[in-house]
């Protein structure tokens, strides 16, 4: 084998590292909705095991909120990417940006239930990613 | 073939070692914790109470209990729920994609205030609703009305200043005696009217509806607004639970 090969077999084996890595330590976070009859119903579920978004009637919307800290000494480019049939309801209030050491942001997901859902439960995922941004 | 056996055995070990590695590498080095807080923000159906007049009153409702998935018989570790009902300027549907998305859109609404009130082409009138937060007034179902959790909503008359000044309320799971699972809110619009048009009694009705209002001049629109469409956004912000 050539020296070339071997060294594009071992950038090639870092990478994947690095990428298994980011998948293994990003955050991941269930997300779930209860669309239920009547009109201006708010059944809440605020406890932090998974972002439980309630119960909710048709036309009603819910934020909630993910902290983000950085704590190292490296900025950190942060990405999240949702999952599942609640992707589609769910707004992020922002996505893709730097978060500077010290520096604690807060990502609100927005679900807003519109008048054609049916009344059932939702079921999505969250998984939100921490890069190293050294540059 | 016992070489490459070998080879592959180590690669993969190499790999492992690698990644595991670089993970606890990783995570003790950059540090980033991230956690679902406890707080959220309910945003009620719009309420539209279509075209008014002045010193008119009109009912509209709202209820808050807990999910499903927070009643279940199981979850038993956390059983009360306070929380206040703020209200905020409402950015109009049209801007929002402008400033940047909803959450953008009503802070702009809220950090931001025309620089003419009473000219309907300012510019904080293109991006947002004249606000109509000041005359909404939240009264509590005041059930249940006996017990230890009698009364634990506390309301807000109209003709207040909606940046201090929030009704807060509770829902009480456990323990189930004597508990208070949902609470009905009534938001009732009582109209302000505009400037040189306002009835004599103007002044009476603003303090009969709430005593502590203060000048009841300040809540008078300007005659530039007549006819606009004003809004509000009311949002249900969980405070503590435990």
């Amino acid at each position: 084998m050539s020296k070339i090969k071997v060294i594009i077999l071992g950038i090639g084996a870092v990478a994947a590292i690095f990428v298994i890595v980011q998948f293994i330590n990003a955050t991941k976070y269930e997300m779930v909705v209860n669309v239920v009859e009547g009109e201006n119903v708010l059944g809440l579920n605020p406890t932090t095991e998974r972002l439980d978004f309630g119960d909710l009637s048709r036309n009603n919307g819910i934020a909630r909120q993910v902290s983000i800290a950085n704590g190292g000494g490296m900025d950190i480019f942060v990405a999240a990417f949702k999952f599942g049939e609640l992707a589609g309801l769910v707004n992020l209030d922002r996505n893709f940006f730097v978060l500077k050491p010290g520096e604690e942001s807060k990502l609100s997901l927005e679900v807003f239930i519109p008048p054609s859902a049916e009344t059932r439960k939702y079921d999505g995922k969250i998984w939100i990613f921490r890069l190293p941004k050294p540059f | 073939m016992k070489k490459k056996i070998l080879l592959a055995g180590i690669a993969l070990f190499a790999a492992t070692a690698g990644v595991a590695g670089f993970s606890a590498f990783e995570a003790h080095v950059i540090n980033v914790t991230a956690k679902i807080e406890n707080a959220l923000f309910v945003h009620p159906e719009s309420i539209e109470y279509g075209t008014v007049f002045p010193q008119e009153h009109l009912f509209s409702s709202f209820f808050i209990t807990t999910s499903e998935s927070f009643s279940e018989r199981g979850q038993t570790r956390v059983g009360k729920i306070d929380y206040v009902i703020k209200q905020k300027p409402k950015p109009r549907e049209d801007r929002i994609d402008e400033l940047g998305g909803v959450m953008a859109a009503r802070d702009w609404c809220h950090n931001n205030d025309p620089a003419n009130a009473g000219d309907p082409l300012d510019l904080y009138y293109v991006n947002c609703y004249p606000n109509l937060c000041p005359y909404l007034s939240k009264t509590p179902d005041g059930v249940p009305a006996t017990g230890v959790n009698a009364n634990n909503d506390v309301g807000l008359p109209p003709f207040h200043d909606p940046d201090a000044q929030f009704a807060s309320g509770k829902i009480v799971k456990l323990p189930s005696i004597g508990n208070d699972p949902a609470d009905q809110w009534t938001v009732d619009l009582a109209v302000p009217c505009f400037e040189g048009q306002c009835a004599q009694d103007w002044a009476k009705f603003v303090e009969k509806l709430n005593p502590l209002a203060g000048d009841a001049e300040q809540y008078k629109l300007p005659q530039g607004l007549e006819h606009e469409v004003f809004g509000c956004d009311l949002w249900v912000e969980v405070t503590r639970i435990y």
